[in-house]
């Protein structure tokens, strides 16, 4: 994979891997895994992106991103899709995230997805809501974050609900 | 005070004034190879499932300087492939080889070149560019 940053305002990238997955050097079928993205700021606190991979004959997957930085508040979406060669509807989703520092320590998340491969089953259907806190110390080295997310699963499915603690350390 | 006594005293004064000056001292040139890295510890609690605790992600990176512009990296990450599927237990997968398993998923390196506020890199597989 090949990354070229154009100063502060674009970053292009391109890959080619073989699909298998992460460290499988062997690659069965001899098809490539083309991946692109391209992101561009075209005001300071804002990000533009769009980004592709194409799996040989089989399938190509699509996406776009937009992120909002700003005072202390963030806000990033991305929609994103797949198309088989020879279907009729594309898988598809979208999320969208917002964070609000309240201290400079603390950090609000809410979080909303949604994704759908409605060609092969809506029992597929898969949306979420994930609220949650950030708290950090020592300059951002130890975060803490809690997490509750409500998702539900199929349709009309059933909702199930999750909660997650994490530490992260840096060094 | 006789004139050899006053220029005796002045160069006690100037001897005494420069041994408490420190003398300019330049910067240790940094290590040749220096690390960074973190570690996500998580404990989940899912409905119908109940607590299970892992250690989500963990990356080690070495990275050092071969010319002015020119910066290398490589990166190892262990994370797990699943979270919240078993009962409570700890689990590092992905650990480091064994015969019988995979080596740590997502290294990569890169070499980097800043001429001019440009860049380039490339690295072998498609680890995870998340922010952590």
């Amino acid at each position: 994979m090949v990354d070229y940053a154009i100063g502060s305002v674009s970053t292009l990238m391109l890959g080619a891997f073989n699909g298998e997955g992460q460290n499988v050097t062997a690659n069965t079928d001899s098809t490539l895994l083309w991946v692109g993205r391209a992101t561009v700021r075209p005001i300071a606190f804002v990000t533009l992106g769009a980004n592709f991979a194409s799996y040989g004959s089989d399938s190509t997957r699509y996406g776009v991103d937009a992120a909002v930085e700003y005072m202390g508040a963030a806000f990033e979406g991305e929609y994103l899709g797949q198309h088989r060669d020879g279907g009729t509807m594309d898988d598809n989703g979208w999320y969208a995230q917002g964070t609000y520092r309240v201290l400079p320590w603390v950090q609000l998340v809410l979080k909303q997805e949604d994704f759908r491969r409605s060609e092969i089953s809506e029992a597929l259907h898969n949306r979420a809501t994930t609220g949650g806190v950030n708290v950090e110390f020592g300059g951002g080295k130890v975060r803490l974050l809690a997490d509750y997310v409500s998702r539900k699963i199929g349709t009309p499915g059933t909702r199930k609900s999750q909660l997650i603690t994490q530490a992260q350390v840096k060094f | 005070m006789p004139p050899q006594v006053r220029a005796l005293l002045g160069l006690l004064v100037a001897s005494t004034l420069s041994a408490q000056t420190p003398a300019p001292t330049t910067p240790p040139p940094p290590p040749p190879v220096r690390f960074t890295g973190y570690v996500q510890v998580r404990e989940t609690y899912r409905d119908e499932v109940g607590f299970n605790a892992s250690i989500n992600r963990a990356r080690l990176s070495a990275y050092g300087t071969v010319a002015k512009d020119v910066t290398w990296r490589i990166q190892g990450e262990l994370r797990t492939g699943s979270v919240g599927t078993g009962k409570a237990s700890v689990a590092l997968q992905d650990s480091p080889p064994s015969p019988t398993s995979r080596p740590p998923t997502g290294l990569r390196w890169w070499i980097r070149s800043r001429p001019s506020g440009t860049s380039a890199s490339w690295w072998i597989t498609p680890s995870a560019a998340s922010r952590p």
